[in-house]
């Protein structure tokens, strides 16, 4: 499996990397409303002569800032990574159109930042940070959680009076609604660094008075767009459909976009980097894009399509000497949604990482497929410096999981929890668990339970399903109305994946929510709870999986 | 040590839980780490008592026999 889905993306010059990221795209046929598509765009620039040439990409606040709580600052509680998605789209821009300039503007680390420091940092405090000077404004929107600041962030973006963009995942999902609101003006369907760039130089075109009809040149040039879509005479039109699959590209230069010593300081991405990684400076890197499976439950291959591409060993090394000897990092989480996608690739890059013998830790706590380990890949992952890992479980019930379309089972799992337990004790290994699936009853919850209590964890991450718009599951809850999927566009309500972490975040304790306790031990396994029920099932689970029953208060744990 | 660690970052988010308390002073002890264990156990006992949901919680589950924990 590993083979068949992945693209080797070899270390190219840039050149050879233009061409080939034009062919993926140019194949596809103008059709006739393409053309209206690209004459609305190519209309609509002209009202917007360029001035500076600069496109500035903003990420909107994880939380609602005014809910930032200065302890939770204190205990780099706070969830926190570098902008990946900008960094990328700068590379891209960097590469394919020299003369403009990608301002990246993090307001989840700024909210966070401003807090810490006590200046203030309400929503229109942050969006006072914007620069007002750009050309184009776009919105990296990855989370529905995340609605009500994004869309503050839009009305914002609409007051410069300039073309506002949005990509990402959500972005790829509420495309209409986004067009329908009147904030965004182009919404770039899936990964967008190609199609920006064609954007841009269309713009280019349009901007240039010796260019007579910039729409046709377009056309001779690229043929169409793909993924993009716009609002032409009150419709919305949507260019073809493509996964373009574009390579990630090198961000060495975009690190200094940010503030690396600041991001240390004030958060992390995950808890492994402030346990297993403690006191180390920490970076997220991407080693392959996308993902060889399809879960129901997940957003990846729907936006990425399936399948992984990875990068260059040598161009993952250099990016990792450069955080190293230039910025200090310490402790690498990697951000892969299938970082050991292909075996003969991922060895060599552990081997390589290994071989340099550099004070460098690192941990996937976006996990890995426990199809993918066996002795050689976790002696490899620990002398490359692997000090967290963990495989993504979801269900004890084996009925469930195949239902899920996760590669995994639980034969794979069990061998692979014990080649850690075996040889590798040292690491931290973690699995993921999802409960409160739709019609899930008590049986398949204690089922979910009893075997995280099997595999003895060092930690098992457990998740309230959240449906995920765009993804089959969310789908399939939509058709029965489940009350998960109600919610109008505009109105999603942030809230966390657990339910101890939602209600401080928000200022409660479990004492305004829970009115009684259940015992779960005797109840009837064959009913279906509802959704307090769940949650109160996940804090049964946090106690006596985690915590009471944590493998490391016994004889059998690890000191 | 794994789980002290993990407790110990937890609880500077999380500083009413009183089975983060229990369990953190749990882990103390069995690494004969005395100071940490008291200091634990007082938090451990404060947060108990200002909390109605997990008092009836250690209650209907037996938390404290579970944990081995003093009165």
């Amino acid at each position: 499996m590993g083979q068949r889905h992945y693209q080797s993306v070899n270390k190219m010059p840039a050149g050879k990397l233009i061409e080939q990221l034009t062919l993926v795209s140019s194949t596809r046929q103008l059709e006739a409303s393409d053309q209206i598509g690209i004459n609305w765009i190519s209309d609509f620039l002209t009202s917007y002569p360029l001035k500076r040439r600069r496109i500035c990409v903003v990420s909107p606040p994880n939380m609602m800032p005014d809910q930032i709580k200065p302890h939770m600052i204190a205990a780099k509680q706070y969830i926190s990574y570098y902008p990946m998605g900008s960094l990328f789209i700068s590379a891209a821009v960097r590469l394919f159109n020299p003369t403009w300039e990608v301002v990246v503007v993090d307001l989840n680390f700024e909210a966070i930042r401003r807090a810490n420091k006590g200046q203030p940092h309400g929503m229109l405090d942050l969006l006072e940070l914007i620069p007002d000077d750009c050309d184009v404004y776009g919105l990296s929107w990855m989370f529905a959680a995340v609605e009500q600041q994004g869309l503050s962030v839009l009305e914002r973006l609409r007051g410069f009076q300039r073309p506002v963009i949005a990509g990402g995942v959500q972005s790829t999902n509420d495309y209409q609604q986004l067009l329908d609101s009147g904030l965004v003006d182009l919404v770039f369907r899936r990964e967008s660094e190609v199609q920006l760039n064609r954007l841009l130089e269309l713009w280019e075109w349009v901007d240039d008075s010796s260019v007579a009809d910039p729409a046709e040149r377009f056309i001779q040039t690229h043929g169409t767009f793909v993924n993009l879509a716009c609002k032409t005479g009150g419709e919305i039109h949507c260019f073809g459909e493509v996964y373009e699959k574009p390579p990630a590209l090198d961000i060495r230069k975009e690190y200094d976009k940010l503030d690396i010593t600041a991001y240390q300081h004030y958060a992390s991405p995950t808890i492994w980097c402030r346990t297993a990684g403690k006191g180390r400076p920490w970076a997220t890197m991407i080693n392959n894009r996308g993902c060889r499976a399809e879960c129901t439950f997940c957003a990846v291959s729907n936006f990425m399509g399936r399948g992984t591409r990875g990068r260059n060993v040598a161009d993952v090394v250099d990016e990792i000497l450069h955080l190293y000897h230039e910025k200090g990092v310490r402790h690498i989480e990697w951000m892969d949604d299938d970082l050991l996608a292909d075996q003969q690739h991922t060895l060599q890059l552990l081997n390589t990482i290994a071989a340099l013998n550099l004070d460098l830790t690192w941990s996937s706590s976006a996990y890995v497929l426990a199809v993918d380990i066996n002795q050689e890949m976790a002696q490899a992952m620990v002398e490359s410096g692997c000090v967290m890992t963990g495989f993504g479980v979801e269900t004890g019930d084996p009925v469930r999981l195949k239902s899920l379309r996760k590669p995994a089972s639980h034969k794979r799992i069990r061998q692979a929890v014990e080649i850690f337990h075996r040889h590798h004790h040292q690491v931290v290994l973690s699995c993921s668990f999802i409960l409160g699936f739709p019609d899930e009853t008590y049986g398949e919850m204690f089922s979910t339970f009893d075997f995280a209590r099997e595999l003895k964890l060092d930690w098992s991450v457990h998740a309230v399903l959240q449906p995920l718009r765009g993804t089959s599951i969310y789908n399939d809850l939509q058709m029965v109305d489940d009350s998960r999927t109600l919610e109008s566009f505009g109105e999603t309500t942030s809230k966390a994946f657990t339910i101890g972490r939602d209600l401080v975040s928000k200022g409660f304790t479990f004492d305004d929510y829970f009115k009684e306790i259940i015992d779960f031990r005797t109840i009837d396994r064959s009913l279906v709870p509802d959704r307090k029920e769940v949650e109160l099932f996940q804090v049964f689970f946090n106690v006596f999986v985690n915590l009471v029953g944590n493998v490391n208060l016994t004889p059998e744990g690890v000191r | 040590m794994k789980l002290k660690r993990h407790t110990d970052a937890l609880l500077r988010a999380y500083p009413i839980d009183p089975v983060l308390w229990a369990v953190n002073a749990r882990c103390s002890r069995l690494l004969g780490l005395e100071a940490d264990y008291e200091h634990a156990m007082n938090y451990y006992r404060k947060a108990l008592a200002d909390s109605t949901f997990w008092s009836a919680f250690f209650q209907v589950y037996g938390l404290e026999d579970e944990l081995g924990l003093e009165a």
